[in-house]
């Protein structure tokens, strides 16, 4: 069953959320992903999503709410962006070390000063330590399925950790494109916690964990971010079975059977990337595209195979100051062994620069890593 | 309320390591069994948090959920829209110190007071961080010392029960572990209202107070004989004075010498007369600017109460 | 070279100051010395733990020490519930605060020289008291000189001296009557060395079950011992409510659980009959 609207990113975020049967939402509005809590407490008032909206008076707040609600049993749901998400960054780490499945959709928008509220990936990328399970949508439709695909993997009793969705601020959040909303009874259920707080069962959650068991807890995590790689293959597969559509969970390859020159990316530019892939290969270059979806937990050997012996640009929308683009970093240190030819780094998009399909093709040929203005 | 009457269940279990004297396990033992064990305890950092001890144990027999320092009210709201949701009617409670109230926690609470929560908000008070040692907050006394007053803390406290007031949430109500059957009693009301529900209790601490560990009650008793602390109740926006803090309202008691109170301390040893003087003026600010807030029940004379 | 030491004592006693001043004496003798403690709970009686590290050479451990040479026992009570033996090297040397004699310890090394003094005994001689309590640490620095340690009693001597002001001659008193009377033996051990393995738990969740005694028996922790007179008691319950450590059952009478109770006396305060006393606490010694 489903229904075909034209509908923008914030907007499909929000649908997402009410039909993947999210009980508890905390949210704060802020630019660009405010349209989110408007819709949700819109939805939510006209009886149409079932779920208690916290109208909460901060980001912080908003995540320890839903931590809160998901202890206690309830399938929790928020969205932030920038300032926000940065505002939340110790009930991040909370989020994971609690076990807590939580999903959030993140909005990406530079953090300042000065003011930006334009798309700019840093700010979901400066969590990348927090032990959220990370994925980053190149169009609507995709923002959509995955937030349903989001919850049925952190739920699972393998993973059990909080994931965010990523989607380029305005980009995506305030573009409309047609997402078809189809309804999840088959694929997902009511949540249903391993663990949760119950005046019948008394435990307590939290407290002081000695060094032994604390690192015990923390290698019970990473195994669990490489569990998740495993499941996201089968979660793919059984959407697909379902409902028709091939949604990545990992990473989409574009052109690349016979690519020599691969461009990796991430988010909308990722989509932008194919039309630069096409006309790339008119001028004769053997042009191709991994567009990473999962960048945690990162793909590691998938990338490997994928990139042997090609020649890679890693197109990176945020900087980490002092050593570089985070998915350049964490792919060459990825490539390190492997048969790769070169792999060259270039930061683009930065504070909502405009990529365009000429902004891939002038990097590939230039020498210059940072592209500053918008190449039309 | 008979003692004999008191729900008889351990909630806090002995063995803990909380210090010689805590006024917090006093506390949180009455006020557990004035719940029946029936509820869910949200704990930010403090140090309950820390004297429930280490996994793979606790020493709290009902429900604990710990949280970090500014989301005690937060993290609590969201455990109720959960169980809300359940059709579950087991009370949330907030246990937090003075810090997760005051300082760090002030914006969580203000903003789950507002929306109206249906929480019930502990602070036990203990004027201090006394988890990280014993540090000043924004409810520590002028005049007190400790290691980031060292000379003195030289603003006046302010006082979250007042600003709870202003919220206009339906009960709002302070303690003192010096009359643990009137907290029992405060417990039990709060119980019965819905909504958000605030309670702070003076909680004397030993080591941070600098005074005999066996006086733990008798300091919370003479806090409230001194003004220092004033026991009051607001139900529905009605308020009122409780127990002594009522009779010494009503001139059936004359307050005590608040330098019994002050001196017997410690952390006001060093005080000056001028600075015992300035405490003086403040106890019959506060007294006076309740005293008009209970309408009609008592006239705000300032002399009628003043030792 | 390097001597390392590990103090053993209940908060309060002051086993973290006298590893620091162990470890400033070494130093101004010329060597490179550093003091631990190691932080768990630290209250009035709880188990404390330090380290201190001797050496010609500069110290580069940054971690705890697991093999001390010489350990420092300031509470007969702290062998009830910690296995001080636990690591030291053969042949090293245990200082303990004792009214035993060397002989009648048992370890599982095969020999240990102990140096046993009752330390407890110099201070209240020497009216050596804070707060009551018996000032055990500096004497015990004092036996503690008497083992293979290369450092001079007159420099500690001079160090507490300037530091504790009016008491500093008091402590440097009981120092040198320590040194003076400590026994030294070296004793024998069974032989047979104990490896206890710590059991694994799997942690999925940072999730605990409630349960008494999380700090173990608090008993250790008790200095003064109420006991309630049954003849004036008539169970009114005050004790019972006001109890902070929950130790105090409600059986056929009122009655204080002397496994968990702290010795913290509000009790004594707050009953209508006065039908509670106190008296030191003296556990039966090691």
């Amino acid at each position: 069953m489903y229904e075909v609207k034209i509908l923008t990113g914030n907007e499909t975020a929000a649908y997402a959320a009410m039909n993947s049967k999210a009980r508890v939402v905390a949210a704060y509005p802020i630019t660009p992903v405010t349209p989110v809590v408007e819709t949700i407490s819109k939805l939510v008032e006209e009886g149409r999503m079932h779920a208690k909206f916290i109208r909460v008076e901060s980001e912080h707040s908003a995540m320890a709410a839903c931590i809160g609600a998901s202890a206690a049993g309830s399938r929790a749901f928020t969205a932030t962006s920038s300032h926000g998400l940065a505002y939340m960054h110790e009930m991040l780490h909370w989020a994971t070390n609690a076990r807590t499945p939580i999903v959030m959709a993140v909005a990406n928008r530079a953090i300042g000063p000065g003011w930006n509220i334009w798309a700019d990936l840093g700010d979901a990328l400066s969590q990348r330590d927090t032990g959220w399970i990370q994925f980053y949508c190149s169009n609507n439709q995709e923002i959509y399925d995955t937030i349903a695909m989001a919850y049925k993997l952190a739920e699972d009793r393998k993973v059990l950790l909080p994931a965010m969705v990523c989607y380029d601020g305005f980009v995506l959040s305030h573009t409309s494109m047609p997402v078809e909303l189809t309804e999840f009874d088959d694929f997902l259920s009511e949540y249903e916690p391993v663990w949760k707080l119950d005046a019948e069962n008394p435990f307590t959650h939290g407290n002081i964990l000695p060094p032994e068991d604390f690192a015990e807890l923390r290698h019970n995590i990473q195994r669990s971010h490489d569990r998740a790689l495993k499941l996201m293959k089968k979660i793919e597969e059984e959407f697909f079975e379902l409902y028709g559509r091939r949604t990545p969970l990992i990473l989409e390859e574009y052109k690349m059977e016979d690519a020599e020159k691969v461009i990796v990316t991430m988010g909308a530019i990722g989509s932008e990337a194919k039309v630069a892939v096409d006309s790339l290969r008119e001028k004769k270059v053997k042009a191709g595209l991994v567009r990473l979806k999962s960048f945690r937990p990162f793909p590691e050997k998938e990338l490997r195979n994928l990139l042997e012996d090609k020649k890679v640009y890693v197109f990176d929308r945020a900087i980490s100051p002092g050593s570089g683009g985070p998915l350049y970093n964490e792919l060459k240190s990825a490539l390190a062994f492997s048969p790769v030819k070169r792999i060259i780094p270039k930061i683009v998009g930065i504070g909502g620069i405009d990529v365009t399909k000429r902004t891939f093709e002038r990097a590939i040929f230039e020498r210059k890593v940072w592209i500053k203005e918008v190449v039309s | 309320m008979k003692i004999s009457e008191m729900e008889r269940e351990e909630y806090v279990l002995p063995g803990n390591t909380s210090c010689h004297g805590c006024p917090s396990t006093v506390a949180l033992r009455t006020v557990l069994k004035a719940l029946k064990g029936n509820a869910v305890l949200v704990i930010p950092a403090c140090c309950t948090s820390v004297y429930m001890g280490p996994f793979p144990n606790s020493a709290i027999n009902v429900p604990v959920f710990n949280t970090a320092f500014a989301s005690a009210a937060a993290t609590a709201s969201g455990i109720k829209a959960s169980l809300e949701w359940q059709g579950k009617d087991t009370e949330v409670v907030v246990w937090a110190g003075d810090g997760g109230t005051y300082d760090i926690g002030l914006q969580a609470l203000s903003g789950a007071a507002e929306r109206g929560d249906d929480i019930l908000f502990i602070c036990y008070n203990n004027e201090m961080y006394s988890n990280t040692g014993i540090q000043r907050s924004g409810a520590t006394p002028y005049g007190a010392w400790t290691t980031t007053t060292w000379k003195g803390k030289r603003e006046h406290k302010k006082d979250v029960s007042e600003l709870m007031l202003a919220h206009g949430i339906p009960y709002v109500a302070t303690a003192s572990v010096g009359y643990l059957r009137d907290l029992y009693e405060k417990v039990k009301r709060a119980r019965k209202i819905r909504g958000f529900r605030y309670l702070e209790i003076l909680a004397p601490c030993p080591p941070g107070w600098r005074f005999p560990m066996d006086k733990t009650i008798q300091m919370g008793k003479l806090a409230v004989e001194s003004g220092m602390w004033i026991l009051f109740e607001s139900i529905e926006g009605k308020l009122r004075f409780t127990g002594v803090s009522k009779s010494i309202a009503e001139g059936r008691r004359k307050m005590k010498d608040l330098e019994e109170y002050l001196l017997s301390q410690g952390r006001f040893s060093h005080l000056t007369e001028g600075e015992i003087g300035e405490i003086r003026r403040y106890v019959i600010k506060k007294w006076e600017k309740l005293a008009r807030l209970v309408e009609g029940e008592i006239d705000a004379a300032v002399a009628k109460f003043y030792v | 070279m390097l001597i390392s030491v590990r103090f053993h004592g209940r908060g309060g006693q002051g086993a973290v100051t006298a590893s620091k001043l162990l470890a400033e004496v070494a130093n101004s003798m010329g060597y490179y010395s550093q003091s631990m403690p190691f932080f768990g709970a630290e209250r009035r009686g709880a188990p404390v733990i330090s380290f201190t590290r001797i050496s010609d050479e500069p110290i580069y451990e940054m971690s705890q020490v697991y093999h001390p040479n010489i350990v420092v026992v300031l509470d007969p009570l702290i062998m009830k519930v910690v296995d001080v033996f636990a690591g030291v090297k053969e042949g090293g040397t245990i200082v303990a605060n004792t009214t035993k004699t060397p002989d009648e310890f048992v370890f599982s090394q095969r020999y240990l020289n102990i140096i046993a003094v009752d330390a407890t005994g110099i201070a209240i001689k020497n009216d050596l008291l804070v707060a009551g309590l018996p000032v055990v640490n500096t004497p015990m620095l004092g036996a503690l000189l008497r083992a293979q340690i290369p450092l001079e009693i007159e420099v500690l001597e001079g160090i507490v001296g300037k530091k504790f002001g009016e008491e500093g001659e008091k402590n440097v008193k009981a120092i040198r009557e320590a040194y003076d009377l400590a026994t030294v033996k070296l004793v024998r051990g069974s032989g047979k060395r104990k490896y206890p393995r710590k059991k694994k738990i799997k942690v999925e969740f940072p999730i605990s079950t409630p349960s008494e005694g999380v700090a173990g028996k608090t008993k250790l922790w008790r200095d003064f011992r109420p006991k309630i007179d049954y003849e004036k008691c008539n169970n009114c319950l005050n004790c019972w409510l006001h109890c902070p450590e929950s130790a105090i059952r409600l059986n056929e009478h009122v009655e204080i659980d002397y496994d968990y109770c702290k010795g913290c006396l509000v009790c004594t305060t707050v009953c209508p009959k006065k039908a509670i006393t106190f008296e030191r606490e003296v556990f039966a010694d090691v």
